[in-house]
């Protein structure tokens, strides 16, 4: 009876687009589209109060959280740990398959870590990038390595890989952190059997390619334009979609005057080149740290009575910019937050307008803080509701610029900040779900912290997240009325993912407060510097039917 | 009248003033910034130094080496040994301890220092990440790049620096069962599985393959002339001229 409804319901989603997951959890974001979204139906909003935990995982790596999204494929979860230990786990029991723990040089630390956000999945292999910039396949029946490559020396570059690689065909596409660091970005591809170095996409142009006078002088060697979170891929227009971070130093602008390109941009690449075939840049010049670095959202949609392949993108600044994904076209741009005043809008061209820049040895007010009007967890986007469901954090600050010159591979922010409380209330979060295409919100959930864990949306009309004290939620997707709690021991900073097997679902989330935004609340929220570390995963079903 | 009152003035309070606010100003663009310390030492992603009374022998070791397993990085060898002195002089300064004199030893911090300039604008040439593939991305020195390649750090005296001639040295093409076939370096074999690196592409991959899956043929037809062909032959001359530096050190 399961099997059958679980067939009738596959056959359903394939008359739509199908950007939902069913028994797997095969990539970052679910599907290639990055919708965290599941057709598992199993658990609805008449029953998910009876979810209970079936089992849990203890990682035992607990310093800098868990941020990580587990990989589920045949019956088997895949989940990364902050120093790139990875875990093979029976999905159904949470039995230890085995565990790889990548070699750290000893004492080895980096300024973007430690963390890590998950893997990738496929030709029998397990991908992950590492702490000190390596990317290393593990055979996926026995955690044995099988290649690894060092992408660039992380001491140099001041640089590594805390998001997932993306598999795609033949290929596995990994990007690289090191946007606040006097680096110059890029987006890798290699062979996923041998390792092969395939292709580079440099995210800054170098002399002689176009765009390369956006910077002044010298100051594109430097530049970040880093790729830190996970691209999505579209098969039927054959391109990859890659969000780029903020140019560096990340609030001193005056040595790289000019757009920057392609920082702060959407970048919409051949797979098999890493040749672009647009691009849009949503902040010229950035001189805030509101990388445009988050996930890209591919959705179909109805835009003045025609059908149009869409790409939504949230940035670290408070705004949603929504592009035509074939060729890159404006369609729509709105804030998530509140309490905005870096821009005063977005006009009809996509173009920022009434800029409100830091300046320098003088305190500037500015929000969102730089921890962003949402953070990387990543949004959900459910094709039933046809509502995207993203987190916000109302937050300001105090941005102070200071002329600076690069070093190569150290950090380069070209100034600092202090958190300060909105205009007229507290700092907090909410939860929204909202019309794609106008901002408009069909319901809010309010929460005293910010939110910091992905949203995974369900077909039982169900959404999952949890907060930083701990509580693991579900939500209805139509209301946002809470369905159900349950606490898991310490703060969510990763990504819940659903999967069955034999017919069951289970919802899996990681557990473990850490990183670098939850680490800036304690100027806020004094009392959330002693919110507890962990690394945990949880896994909820509904109780086993007696026969 | 006022500009003489001031020369006369600052001369008395020139030598603390200065390294305080050399510190300060480091600690503001390298410390104080981004998700760490906060300004002034305050709370950050980073755990605040003001008013901790801070034991500053820590303080330096921590500032020279880093915090392993935490994005605390070292900073000796990225700060001069005068930077590191007054940075660590002002964290001290702001948790309120004092800095002992003479507590940055020289000896951690002065190998950089000492390079000549044409060997440091071979280190420079080496390491150039402008120019994507470098020696670097198959050969380490001074704990940077990666260790595929000859150690280059300790190479003999009337060590011929012809680096288009290099023959393939140890490089032998291997066969995999399945039909693949690459140049190969063997680092070690555990457990009758063979570590290699696979030299196809930069950068050099190294590989798991089980060893009775690997057919070798003697001649690999791989040339270090591919290798070094973003280098003009100054360029290499300068490299060479570091590395011979490295190797009399």
């Amino acid at each position: 009876m399961r099997l059958l409804s679980a067939g009738l319901l596959a056959c359903a989603v394939l008359l739509g687009q199908d950007g939902g997951t069913r028994d797997s959890w095969p990539h970052y974001g679910g599907s290639y589209y990055a919708w965290r979204y599941s057709t598992l139906d199993q658990v609805t909003r008449t029953n998910a109060g009876k979810l209970v935990p079936v089992w849990a995982f203890q990682a035992g790596d607990e310093k800098g959280g868990l941020q990580a999204t587990p990989i589920v494929a045949d019956g088997v979860l895949y989940v990364p740990t902050a120093h790139n230990w990875l875990y093979a786990l029976e999905a159904a029991s949470g039995r230890q398959l085995w565990v790889y723990k990548f070699p750290l040089p000893p004492g080895f630390n980096n300024f973007y870590g430690p963390h890590n956000r998950g893997v990738a999945a496929g030709h029998g292999l397990v991908f992950m990038g590492t702490l000190d910039n390596h990317l290393v396949a593990v055979d996926q029946r026995t955690g044995r390595e099988v290649w690894r490559v060092n992408i660039e020396d992380a001491g140099q570059c001041g640089c590594n890989v805390t998001g997932a690689p993306l598999l795609v065909k033949e290929k596995v596409l990994v990007g690289v952190t090191g946007g606040d660091s006097a680096h110059r970005g890029y987006i890798n591809a290699f062979d996923a059997k041998t390792g092969r170095h395939s292709w580079r996409f440099w995210t800054i142009p170098g002399p002689g390619e176009p765009g390369n006078d956006t910077w002044l002088g010298e100051s594109w060697k430097y530049g970040g334009g880093a790729t830190w979170m996970t691209g999505s891929y579209d098969p039927d227009l054959n391109l990859t979609y890659w969000s780029v971070g903020n140019p560096a130093a990340d609030f001193y602008g005056d040595s790289r005057k000019g757009t920057n390109l392609y920082t702060d941009s959407v970048v919409a690449l051949n797979p098999d080149t890493g040749r672009l075939a647009w691009y849009f840049q949503q902040i010229p010049h950035d001189v805030w740290d509101f990388d445009t670095a988050y996930e890209n959202i591919l959705f179909d949609a109805d835009v003045k009575g025609k059908t149009r392949k869409l790409l939504l993108n949230v940035n670290k600044g408070g705004l949603v910019f929504v592009n035509d994904r074939a060729s890159g076209e404006f369609v729509a741009g709105y804030p998530i937050v509140k309490h905005i005043n870096w821009v005063k809008g977005i006009d009809s061209k996509g173009e920022l307008v009434g800029r409100n820049e830091p300046r320098i040895g003088k305190p500037t007010f500015i929000c969102p803080a730089i921890g962003g009007g949402r953070s990387w967890n990543q949004a959900a986007y459910s094709p039933r509701t046809k509502l995207l469901y993203t987190t916000a954090i109302e937050w300001c600050q105090e941005i102070t610029v200071h002329k600076e010159d690069p070093r190569e591979g150290s950090v380069y922010f070209g100034g600092a900040f202090e958190l300060r409380h909105p205009n007229g209330e507290k700092a907090h979060s909410h939860l929204d779900a909202i019309d794609p295409l106008t901002g408009k919100s069909k319901w809010s959930y309010r929460s005293t912290y910010p939110l910091l864990a992905s949203v995974l949306a369900t077909a039982g009309d169900l959404l999952f997240t949890g907060d930083p004290e701990g509580n693991f939620f579900a939500l209805d997707a139509n209301s946002g009325r809470k369905l159900w709690s349950f606490q898991t021991g310490s703060g969510h900073r990763g990504s819940a993912v659903t999967y069955a097997v034999n017919g069951r679902q289970y919802i899996a989330t990681p557990s473990g407060w850490g990183s670098a935004v939850a680490g800036l609340m304690p100027q806020l929220w004094p009392e959330s510097e002693h919110f507890r570390s962990g690394s945990t995963l949880f896994v909820f079903a509904l109780p086993e039917s007696r026969p | 009248m006022r500009p003489l009152f001031l020369l006369a003035l600052v001369p008395s309070l020139l030598p603390a003033q200065v390294s305080d606010e050399r510190g300060a100003q480091i600690f503001r663009t390298s410390c104080a910034v981004g998700y760490c310390h906060g300004s002034a030492g305050h709370p950050g992603r980073a755990p605040a130094l003001a008013g901790r009374k801070l034991d500053p022998a820590h303080v330096l070791k921590v500032t020279s080496d880093g915090l392993p397993g935490t994005g605390m990085p070292g900073w000796k060898g990225r700060f001069s040994p005068a930077e590191l002195e007054a940075v660590v002089a002002y964290v001290n300064k702001i948790s309120g301890s004092a800095t002992p004199a003479g507590a940055v030893p020289a000896a951690t911090t002065t190998a950089a220092a000492a390079m000549p300039a044409a060997a440091a604008r071979g280190k420079q040439l080496f390491f150039d990440a402008v120019r994507g593939y470098r020696c670097g991305t198959c050969h380490a020195v001074e704990g940077s790049g990666t260790p595929a390649g000859p150690n280059l750090a300790a190479l003999p005296a009337g060590y011929d620096f012809s680096f288009r001639r290099g023959s393939a040295g140890s490089v032998r093409r291997a066969s995999l069962a399945g039909g693949d076939s690459f140049p190969a370096l063997v680092v070690e074999e555990i457990d009758s599985f063979l570590k290699l690196y696979d030299l196809t592409t930069p950068p050099p991959v190294l590989r798991t393959v089980p060893s009775g899956s690997v057919r070798w043929a003697a001649e690999s037809q791989w040339r270090h002339a591919k290798a070094v062909q973003n280098y003009s032959d100054e360029e290499l001359q300068t490299i060479a001229g570091y590395l011979r530096w490295l190797s009399t050190r």
